[in-house]
C-alpha cells in the first residue's frame, strides 16, 4: 500500500515536472523567437507602416490646425494658471469620466424616468408614444395592484430580519478568522468562496431543489420538542432553513470587519489583559468600539446587495411589467421610482441609526 | 489517612496548572478556548461548504437514485451522464476554435450571434498580445516573456469551449474597463484638491445606493437611440464612466488606497520632471497592487454572475453562462440524448441535471479563485477596505 502511494506520488510529480518543462520550453521558444533579428525587423516595419497611415496625418493635423487655434488659447491659459489651479484642473480631468457618466447616464435617464412615470408609454414599431396620465401610474401601483406592495413588504421584512443577523455573524466569523489558529488560510479560503460564486441562478436552483437548508434529523427535533415549546423550536428550525443563504451573504461584510480588526493595535489587548480584563470585556470595551464604524458601511453594502441581487423578486417584477401589455414602460418606471426612493429612505434610516456618534460628542 | 492527605495535597497543588491549561491565563489561551475556536470555525466552514458538497453529490446521482429514499448522500453508482447532457445544454461541447474557422471560411454558419459581434470578439481576444506587451512594458523589462505568456493565454482561449469564451469576454473586458476607470477616478479624487470634490463623493454614494432597476428602462432607450444596444459597447461605455456594476465600491477602495500614498514621493517625482500621467502609471499603480487584485477578482466574479443587465443590454447577441443556465430546463429537450435504449427515466430534467449545470457554471470561477486566492487574501491583509 505504502509503495503504491509512493509510486503514485512520484508519478504525479513526474507528470507535473514534465508539464512545467514543456511550458517552460514553449515560453522560452517564443521568447527567443521574439528576440530574433528578423522578428525585430518585421516589427519595426509594421510600426513604420502604422505610423505612415495613422500617426503622421494625425500629427500634421494637430500641428497645423489644432495647435494654432484652440491649442494656443489653452496653452496660454495653462501657462498663466497658478499651481493650485493646475492641480485642480488635472483633478477634474481625472474625474471627468465619472462626471460625464453622472450627467449622461444618471441625471438624464433619471429625468426621463420621472417623465415616463407620469405618462402611459406605448411602443409601436420602434416609436414611443407618450400619453399624459399624471399620477395615475402611482395610484395603480400603490392602491389597485397588489403584487408590488406585497413584494416590497417582503423585501423590507427581509432587510430588517437579515441585516442584524448578517452583521452579528460576520463579526463573529471575522473574530474567528483573526485568531491565531492552524489552517487559517484554509478557513479564509472557504469563508470568502461565496463572494466569488454567489449568483442569483445558483441560489434559485438551490432553493428550488434543496441544498440551501440543512436537514435536522426528525429524531433530534422530536427530542427537542418534548423539552421546549414547539413555537420556539419552529423558529429555530426556520433559522436553519435560511442559515446558508444568510451566511453566503456575509462574504464582503466579513472582509470589511476583518480589515478593521487587523488595524487594531495589538498592544491594546496586552495592556487590557495586564489590567485584569478578560476576553469578554476586551471584546466589549476594545474590539467592538474599534470596528463599530464598519457596521454602517456593511449595512449599506448589505442592503444595496440585497436590493440589486438577481434573485430579488422586485427586479423581476419591474422587468416583467415593462414587457406586460397592460403596464408597459411608464408603469414600470413609476415602480422603479418608488422602489428607488424607498431604498434611499431605508438606507438613510439604517445609516442614521447605526452611525458612529462618538466623534460628535467629543471624547472628554 | 496520611497517604490520603498527601494525595489530596498533591491534587490541590495541581489545580492551578490544570486550570491554566484548561482556561488559560493572561499570556496564553487554554485548551477549552482553543477547542471552542476550532469547533466554531469548523462548524461555520461546514455550513459554508455544505451546499456545494450537496450539489456535487446530487449531481452525480441518476434519477432513480434521487427517488430512492434510502440514498441520501452517496449515489449507488456514479451517473456522469448528467454532466455530459449539461455540457450540451450549456453549449460547452463546441470549441471556440471552430467559430474562429467559421469567421474566416463559412460566414453563413454563424447564426447564434451577428457576424460583426463575433469578429469584434476575435479582434479583442487577439489584441490581448499587443496590449500586454505595450502596457506591461511599463512595469516589466522582459518584453519577450510578456509576448510569450500573452500568446499562450490567447492559444488557451482559442481551445476553450465557446460559451466559456463568451462569458470570459463579457466578464473580463467589462471588469478591466471598470477597474481601469475606477483607478483613474479614485486617483483623481484622492490626490487632487478641487471645489466639487465633496459634492462628487456625496453624489457617488447616492448613485451607489440607487438600485440598478431604477435607470435601466431609460438607459436602454438611450442605448438603442445611440445604436449601442445589442453590442458590448452598451456594457463598456457605462463601465468606463464609472457606472458599472459595483463601480462605486471599487472607486472608494482605490480612493482609500491612493490617499495613503505619501505626498513626498509624488512631489519628488514631479520635481524630477515626471508629468501627472507618468506619476499615475509608474508610481501610483505599482503601489496599489493589492487594491487592483481585490477589484479585479471581485469585479470579475460580479460581472461573470451578472444576469439582469447582460440580458437586457446584449439582446441575446452574446450568450453568457448564467443566461444559458437560466434556460437550461427549456433547452433540455435538445441537449439530452433520448435515444439511449429505453432509459428515459434517467434522462429527464431533474435537480441532478440542474446541479450538474450549476457546477459547470461555477467551475471557471472556482478555478480562478484557487489560483488567485492567496494573493486575494494577502491583499485583504494589506489594504484597509473601509470607505467612510
Amino acid at each position: 500500500m505504502k509503495k503504491l502511494i509512493i509510486i503514485m506520488v512520484n508519478g504525479f510529480r513526474k507528470i507535473k515536472e514534465f508539464i512545467v518543462k514543456v511550458l517552460a520550453n514553449i515560453v522560452g521558444f517564443i521568447d527567443k523567437l521574439y528576440e530574433l533579428k528578423v522578428f525585430i525587423e518585421i516589427r519595426k516595419f509594421f510600426i513604420k507602416i502604422l505610423s505612415y497611415i495613422f500617426i503622421l496625418p494625425a500629427k500634421w493635423f494637430y500641428e497645423n490646425v489644432i495647435d494654432k487655434t484652440i491649442g494656443k488659447i489653452i496653452r496660454n491659459k495653462w501657462n498663466n494658471a497658478s499651481f493650485a489651479n493646475k492641480r485642480a484642473i488635472t483633478g477634474y480631468l481625472f474625474v471627468s469620466p465619472w462626471i460625464l457618466g453622472f450627467l449622461g447616464l444618471v441625471l438624464y435617464p433619471f429625468g426621463r424616468i420621472v417623465y415616463m412615470s407620469l405618462n402611459n408609454v406605448s411602443l409601436y414599431q420602434q416609436n414611443y408614444t407618450y400619453e399624459w396620465v399624471g399620477l395615475r401610474n402611482f395610484e395603480r401601483i400603490l392602491f389597485e395592484d397588489i403584487d408590488f406592495v406585497l413584494e416590497v413588504q417582503n423585501f423590507l421584512a427581509r432587510v430588517v430580519l437579515y441585516t442584524p443577523v448578517i452583521i452579528a455573524l460576520s463579526i463573529i466569523i471575522a473574530m474567528l478568522l483573526n485568531q491565531d489558529i492552524k489552517g487559517k488560510g484554509f478557513f479564509r479560503m472557504i469563508f470568502f468562496l461565496p463572494i466569488i460564486i454567489l449568483n442569483g441562478e445558483l441560489l434559485e436552483n438551490m432553493s428550488n431543489y434543496g441544498g440551501m437548508d440543512i436537514n435536522l434529523s426528525f429524531f433530534v427535533i422530536d427530542v427537542i420538542n418534548t423539552i421546549i415549546p414547539e413555537l420556539a423550536v419552529n423558529l429555530f428550525i426556520g433559522l436553519f432553513e435560511i442559515i446558508v443563504e444568510i451566511l453566503w451573504y456575509c462574504g464582503v461584510p466579513i472582509l470589511i470587519f476583518l480589515a478593521m480588526l487587523q488595524k487594531v493595535d495589538k498592544s491594546l489587548y496586552e495592556a487590557a489583559s495586564i489590567d485584569g480584563a478578560n476576553s469578554w470585556s476586551i471584546f466589549w470595551k476594545i474590539v467592538l468600539p474599534a470596528i463599530y464604524p464598519a457596521v454602517s458601511v456593511s449595512i449599506i453594502f448589505i442592503v444595496v446587495f440585497l436590493a440589486n441581487f438577481d434573485g430579488n423578486p422586485i427586479n423581476l417584477l419591474i422587468l416583467q411589467s415593462k414587457n406586460d401589455g397592460s403596464r408597459r414602460d411608464g408603469y414600470a418606471s413609476a415602480m422603479a421610482l418608488i422602489y428607488g426612493s424607498l431604498q434611499i429612505v431605508v438606507i438613510s434610516l439604517l445609516f442614521l441609526l447605526t452611525r458612529d456618534r462618538s466623534n460628535k460628542k467629543g471624547r472628554a | 489517612m496520611n497517604r490520603y492527605d498527601e494525595f489530596k495535597r498533591k491534587i490541590r497543588n495541581r489545580i492551578p496548572t490544570w486550570k491554566k491549561h484548561l482556561i488559560g491565563n493572561g499570556n496564553a489561551n487554554g485548551v477549552l478556548y482553543k477547542i471552542a475556536i476550532y469547533f466554531l470555525s469548523i462548524t461555520f466552514a461546514f455550513v459554508f461548504i455544505y451546499p456545494i458538497f450537496y450539489m456535487f453529490m446530487i449531481s452525480l446521482m441518476s434519477n432513480t437514485d434521487l427517488v430512492d429514499s434510502t440514498i441520501l448522500w452517496i449515489p449507488s453508482s456514479i451517473y456522469y451522464q448528467n454532466y455530459l447532457y449539461a455540457v450540451n445544454g450549456l453549449n460547452l461541447n463546441e470549441s471556440y476554435f471552430k467559430t474562429v474557422i467559421n469567421i474566416f471560411l463559412h460566414k453563413e454558419l454563424i447564426i447564434a450571434s451577428p457576424y460583426m459581434v463575433e469578429v469584434r470578439k476575435l479582434i479583442v481576444i487577439i489584441s490581448i498580445i499587443p496590449i500586454t506587451v505595450m502596457g506591461g512594458g511599463i512595469y516589466f523589462k522582459n518584453k519577450g516573456k510578456l509576448f510569450a505568456v500573452s500568446s499562450l493565454i490567447v492559444i488557451v482561449i482559442l481551445v476553450l469551449p465557446k460559451s466559456y469564451v463568451d462569458s470570459l469576454y463579457v466578464a473580463g473586458t467589462v471588469t478591466l474597463v471598470t477597474v481601469f476607470s475606477s483607478a483613474i477616478i479614485g486617483y483623481g479624487l484622492a490626490r487632487f484638491d478641487f471645489k466639487l470634490k465633496k459634492l462628487i463623493l456625496a453624489l457617488m454614494l447616492l448613485v451607489y445606493v440607487l438600485p440598478k432597476t431604477l435607470l435601466f428602462i431609460s438607459r436602454s432607450q438611450l442605448y438603442s437611440t445611440l445604436g449601442l444596444k445589442g453590442t458590448m459597447f452598451a456594457l463598456w461605455v457605462p463601465s468606463f464612466m464609472g457606472q458599472g456594476v459595483q463601480a462605486t465600491f471599487f472607486i472608494l477602495i482605490f480612493f482609500q488606497f491612493f490617499k495613503m500614498m505619501p505626498k513626498q514621493i509624488e512631489e519628488s517625482a514631479y520635481l524630477d520632471g515626471a508629468n501627472t500621467l507618468s506619476i499615475f502609471f509608474r508610481i501610483a499603480v505599482p503601489m496599489a497592487v493589492p487594491a487592483f487584485v481585490i477589484a479585479l477578482t471581485y469585479g470579475f466574479a460580479v460581472n461573470w454572475n451578472e444576469l439582469f443587465l447582460t440580458n437586457i443590454y446584449l439582446d441575446g447577441n452574446i450568450k453568457t453562462i448564467p443566461m444559458l443556465l437560466q434556460g437550461l430546463q427549456a433547452a433540455w429537450g435538445s441537449a439530452a440524448d433520448y435515444s439511449v435504449g429505453g432509459d428515459f427515466v434517467n434522462v429527464d430534467f431533474t435537480e441532478a441535471k440542474a446541479f450538474a449545470g450549476t457546477m459547470l457554471s461555477i467551475m471557471p470561477l472556482v478555478i480562478m479563485y484557487g489560483i488567485v486566492q492567496r494573493y486575494f487574501i494577502e491583499s485583504i491583509d494589506k489594504s484597509g477596505i473601509t470607505g467612510e
